[in-house]
């Protein structure tokens, strides 16, 4: 990120000042603040709407049932006997609600304990499937992007959901295929 | 059945806090609290993203990138969609930015709009994620397993345009 900023802002200067637009270039940057100030702030409030409803399912229990009813599938790929199982199924859990930042201690803990179990140097299989579980998005509801779309002026925000849906999932199966392939059926 | 998903899951939300006895109103105001922390952490990168991209836009040097990436994809795509295609991956608050700029300038309903909410909904900061999760193992040689990620990230922009296609 250090260097892909730097160029964005010493290519544009250069740029404009070959071209002769460098006042406008400065005076964009300056606007492109200004704008991602505007921004935030059109998605404050719906955004930290979604933090509270979310706050509430961990309360009231719903994250508590979702875990239970999702372990039996995750012990399949991971193994019932696995210690790493019951963190695995609270970071899932998380993740499927969009709620990254409990997400990732559990995430964290379950992949220092499959570190544990897997004896060798090189990342096992499981490892690969919970890590790509992780750099693919499993989020129901994508509660930020719908923020992002009302504060944009979008008159139907959820519209996307479908598409999302779909995508999350054949993603996810390609990255989890693709683990398959590079890692095979050993252990 | 779309337009109940929401609203059920709220009420489900508070429905079980109350029926479970919770303070469901000061578990309510904790959670704003959390989220409204978790904008100021991304101010500052949506700052320095957007004024960036504006400027690499108003110096005409975005233009000329797109024409070459223009020529190479078989399909039109706007510029921005195709920053955020490769940013995705690498940076949480940029790509938010992006996201941003993008529903901005073309509309949050236009194909450009949607195509770019469906990518930035499911997909994560690929490089992030592996850097925390293995941050915390023995294990090196994790290159196979970025590989995988990234797979995965470049089916999501492929499935994301179809997806945008199929279900308008």
């Amino acid at each position: 990120m250090n260097y892909i900023w730097s160029g964005m802002i010493l290519v544009s200067l250069a740029a404009g000042a070959i071209n002769g637009n460098i006042s406008e270039v400065l005076a964009a940057g300056l606007e492109g603040a200004g704008s991602a100030f505007y921004t935030v702030l059109g998605f404050a409030g719906l955004m930290c709407f979604w933090s509270g409803i979310l706050a509430l399912c961990e309360a009231g229990g719903i994250t508590k049932v979702l875990s239970k009813v999702l372990s039996p599938v995750l012990g399949r790929v991971f193994g019932k006997d696995s210690k790493a199982l019951n963190n695995i199924s609270m970071n899932v859990t998380a993740n499927i609600l969009g709620m990254g930042n409990a997400a990732t201690p559990p995430g964290v803990e379950a992949m220092r304990i499959l570190d544990e179990e897997n004896k060798s140097k090189y990342p096992n299989r499981k490892m690969c499937i919970f890590a790509v579980m992780n750099t693919s998005s499993l989020q129901i509801i994508p509660a930020t992007v719908a923020a992002m779309r009302t504060a944009a002026g979008s008159t139907a925000p959820f519209d996307i959901i479908i598409p999302v849906w779909i995508t999350s999932v054949v993603s996810l199966a390609a990255a989890v295929g693709t683990a398959l392939v590079l890692f095979g059926k050993r252990q | 059945m779309m337009d109940f998903v929401v609203p059920i899951l709220i009420f489900a939300a508070v429905g079980t806090c109350l029926f479970g006895k919770v303070d469901v109103y000061s578990e309510f105001c904790g959670g704003v609290e959390k989220g409204f922390k978790t904008l100021i952490g991304i101010l500052p990168a949506m700052v320095a993203v957007m004024s960036a991209a504006s400027m690499l836009r108003a110096s005409g040097v975005m233009g000329v990138f797109a024409q070459q990436a223009a020529r190479i994809l078989p399909f039109d795509m706007p510029e921005e969609l195709i920053a955020l295609a490769v940013l995705r991956p690498v940076s949480g608050g940029g790509s938010v930015a992006l996201l941003a700029e993008i529903l901005n300038r073309y509309g949050p309903d236009s194909v450009a709009g949607r195509i770019a909410s469906v990518i930035a909904a499911s997909s994560e900061t690929t490089l992030y994620v592996l850097m925390v999760y293995f941050g915390v193992t023995k294990v090196k040689h994790t290159k196979k397993v970025l590989f995988a990620a990234l797979v995965g990230d470049a089916i999501c922009v492929a499935v994301s345009i179809w997806a945008c296609g199929v279900f308008k």
